[in-house]
């Protein structure tokens, strides 16, 4: 899965490297850092800067929004201006945004639509999700100049070192952002390579045309198939559901030749990933994976358990609440009243980490049962499978 | 007023029982209103103080680093001490009671959060959010009843040691830092046997590494950036950490050993059922009457009653509900004891004298009729999990 091998912080690439850096000047910063650190215990310095001015931070990210363009009538870029402190992505990562709404900090995330240009503002692109409250506060509520934060850069889903000479994009809907990144990268540094792009997409294409653009800079072919719509201006279309491994195998013959990167729904990917891995190929296919991770899966079956859905007990609140399938232990412990840390809700911060004291839980990303006791676990990407304690 | 500080069970019978569930359901209905308004405006007050307390912190530290001018001198340790009272009972007290969890702000989470000064978080949420609030003034299970220095409920033994108890009291509020700090290694039971030494050091060395830190930031990192002015931070820092100590004990002494304010046995918490929480919340608790900025700096704890029936619930919401609970006690015929600061302090250093002298006779009156009360019971339970967690 894209999200095992995980390199939190981007590398400075070549040429986006702020000028002038040295070994001592970073080692006198980092000393700085530590006696500043000190001097703060155990708040961290970041928390007098910011009440002395929201713009002022050293480790937390900030933001300031720029610029919001709608694309469709659900889909919205945010143009960002990030603090000083905020390194240079690589082209495929996303972010952690995190908003305050009505006094409650939401946050989730973001792949980055843009490749890292020096001078270049940041920008998201965001498809309002019927029941995303930040997705939707993005399309509806978020004005220029609303302050938000950010992580820093996050995620391994990025052009392989070095650029293979023949790659393969598929991604439906919103998955098209890391891969326009990807491909405004490509441009930037002038690829020569063979690159085949197929899209899927249900309803209007956000950012239609940079993306052609870039295409038609690289020399490249883009594939746009609607799944249920009715469009004229695309370069081929085909009205049914989603794609297949055997119409991408058809669509791009040389498919074995080329490396895999995709981001879409989850049907795309596993049909794409599943071409790959009939063909020996498992290893040349990148991909990242943005649906709620729980959305398809079921505890599986078990013999001498009877149907009755697992109870999740709440240990320190003393609170019980029945499991529903495919509805994580955070969800579940929010329903129960109880607002736990936590951050991305995918399983990438860690902040919702929480000791699991006895019952056998599922991991969404790994797909592993633990039945281990007084386990540290990630709340939001464990389902029950027997009851389970948790320590909250 | 009364000097008998063993509380006689209320009497039973269906007719109690019900008058108990009436309570219940009238102080839960108070919560639950109050609670369906937590949101933004909690969010912003927070943020305020926050802000306050770390604008006041920073202007402190900066004017005595310049404290060669007295008047620098007195602006900086006077702005120190109230950063760190408003760090200690506005901010950190109630952000460690999970008040503010719903901000979804994983570095205001009560259960993440850790404040300045030696005592652990970690420690604090066991001893306070736990041990004290569920047992609250319950002799031999709450430790906040003397934190095992002093004698402050009839009931409690008596040594020819415990006669020097107003020194021990003069000394715990000068260093009342340390004395919470060491709370939860529970020192008494050590030095009487009663808990091994090797046990000390699982708490211990974490509170130690803690304590270390702050103590080097507040006694040799400030002043010895101030090189010459080295003394003169020192100073500063140290009356600003014992104006904090003076004020907390203070506040924190008012609100359970004021005249009128019961302690119970362990008696008190078999089958007690929610009407008897809640009364053993209000009888063991008592408010500080005063002016706005009495209530903020104590980080509302002048407001114990409320918080104890209401731990979670934004503490700056107390005001707006007391008089509402006040009045659902005084229809319920239940004490609600309120008095000016200076009356709740005498209040409690009278207790702490009183009971350096050995127990009277109201003392022998109280535990009979305790024993008595005790053979003819019988309770609804309302949970055991008080029994099973402990």
């Amino acid at each position: 899965m894209a999200l095992s091998a995980l390199d939190a912080h981007a590398r400075i690439d070549a040429g986006v490297r702020a000028p002038g850096a040295s070994a001592l000047r970073l080692r006198g910063r980092r000393w700085g850092r530590d006696v500043l650190s000190w001097l703060a215990y155990p708040r961290s310095p970041d928390d007098y800067l910011q009440a002395l001015n929201a713009n002022w931070t050293l480790d937390r990210v900030v933001a300031r929004i720029e610029a919001i363009q709608h694309e469709t009538r659900d889909t919205t870029s945010l143009y960002l201006a990030p603090s000083g402190n905020w390194r240079p992505h690589r082209a495929g990562q996303h972010v952690l945004l995190t908003a305050t709404l009505s006094g409650v900090d939401h946050t989730r995330c973001f792949s980055l639509s843009v490749a890292p240009r020096l001078g270049a503002p940041m920008r998201l692109t965001i498809k309002a999700h019927e029941a995303g409250r930040l997705s939707c506060w993005v399309r509806d509520t978020a004005r220029v100049g609303d302050q938000v934060q950010l992580s820093q850069a996050l995620g391994a889903f990025v052009l392989p070192d070095p650029v293979p000479e023949r790659l393969l994009f598929v991604s439906g809907g919103s998955g098209m952002t890391p891969l326009l990144a990807m491909a405004q990268a490509l441009v930037d540094a002038g690829y020569e390579g063979s690159l085949r792009w197929i899209h899927s997409e249900r309803t209007e294409v956000a950012l239609l045309d940079e993306m052609r653009s870039a295409c038609v800079a690289l020399g490249v072919t883009l594939d746009l198939h609607r799944t249920g719509a009715e469009y004229s201006s695309v370069i081929t279309s085909r009205d049914r559901g989603h794609l297949t491994g055997a119409d991408i195998a058809a669509l791009v013959p040389d498919y074995r030749e080329r490396h895999l990167l995709t981001c879409g729904p989850r049907g795309l990917m596993d049909a794409a990933r599943a071409l790959y891995a009939e063909a020996g190929l498992a290893h040349r296919v990148g991909q990242e994976d943005f649906q709620p991770l729980l959305s398809r899966a079921r505890p599986p079956a078990r013999d001498g358990l009877d149907d009755e859905a697992p109870q999740l007990l709440l240990a320190r609140s003393r609170r019980a609440i029945r499991a529903e399938p495919g509805v994580s232990l955070l969800q579940l412990a929010e329903q129960a009243g109880l607002h736990p840390p936590h951050g991305c809700r995918r399983g990438i911060c860690n902040t919702c980490k929480c000791t699991k004291r006895s019952g056998t839980v599922l991991n969404h990303l790994t797909g592993a049962e633990s039945d281990a006791s007084n386990e540290e676990i990630r709340l939001c990407i464990h389902s029950p499978i027997t009851d389970v304690t948790l320590d909250l | 007023m009364t000097h008998s500080d063993v509380a006689p069970r209320p009497p039973t019978g269906a007719h109690d029982e019900r008058a108990l569930a009436a309570f219940a359901v009238e102080l839960d209905d108070i919560y639950r209103r109050a609670m369906s308004e937590v949101g933004e405006e909690d969010a912003r007050y927070l943020r305020r103080m926050l802000r306050l307390q770390r604008r006041a912190e920073l202007a402190g530290r900066g004017a005595l680093q310049l404290g060669i001018f007295p008047p620098l001198w007195l602006a900086g340790s006077g702005l120190l001490c109230l950063s760190k009272v408003l760090e200690n009972m506005e901010i950190g007290h109630n952000v460690l009671h999970g008040q503010y969890d719903f901000m979804g702000d994983p570095a205001l989470h009560g259960a993440r959060y850790d404040w300045d000064w030696s005592c652990p978080a970690d420690q604090w949420r066991h001893s306070h959010n736990y041990l004290h609030h569920t047992f609250t003034n319950v002799v031999g299970r709450d430790r906040d009843v003397g934190y095992g220095l002093l004698r402050m409920a009839e009931s409690q033994a008596w040594t020819p040691l415990t006669l020097l108890q107003p020194i021990y009291a003069l000394g715990l509020m000068l260093a009342f830092e340390a004395g919470v700090a060491v709370h939860d290694l529970e020192l008494n039971r050590v030095l009487t046997g009663r808990k091994p030494l090797s046990e000390l050091r699982e708490l211990g060395a974490p509170m130690l590494r803690k304590a270390a830190r702050l103590l080097a930031k507040d006694y040799v990192l400030f002043p010895l950036l101030a090189g010459p002015g080295a003394p003169l931070v020192f100073a500063g820092n140290v009356t600003a950490n014992v104006g904090r100590n003076v004020w907390a004990f203070c506040v924190i002494f008012c609100g359970h050993f004021p005249d009128d304010v019961q302690t119970y046995d362990e008696d008190a918490l078999e089958h007690e059922s929610r009407g008897a929480w809640y009364l053993r919340q209000v009888g063991g608790s008592a408010n500080i009457e005063g002016p706005r900025w009495l209530h903020v700096l104590s980080g509302h704890l002048s407001h114990q009653i409320e918080h104890h029936l209401f731990p979670d619930l934004p503490a700056w919401r107390y005001p707006r509900i007391a008089a509402e609970v006040r009045e659902v006690c005084a229809r319920h015929g239940v004490e609600y004891n309120s008095r000016p600061l200076h009356r709740q302090l005498a209040g409690a250093w009278r207790r702490i004298l009183r009971n350096a002298l050995p127990g009277g006779p109201e003392q022998r009156a109280a535990k009979r009729e305790v024993r008595a009360a005790r053979a003819a019971r019988a309770r609804p339970t309302w949970t055991s999990m008080l029994k099973r967690a402990a």
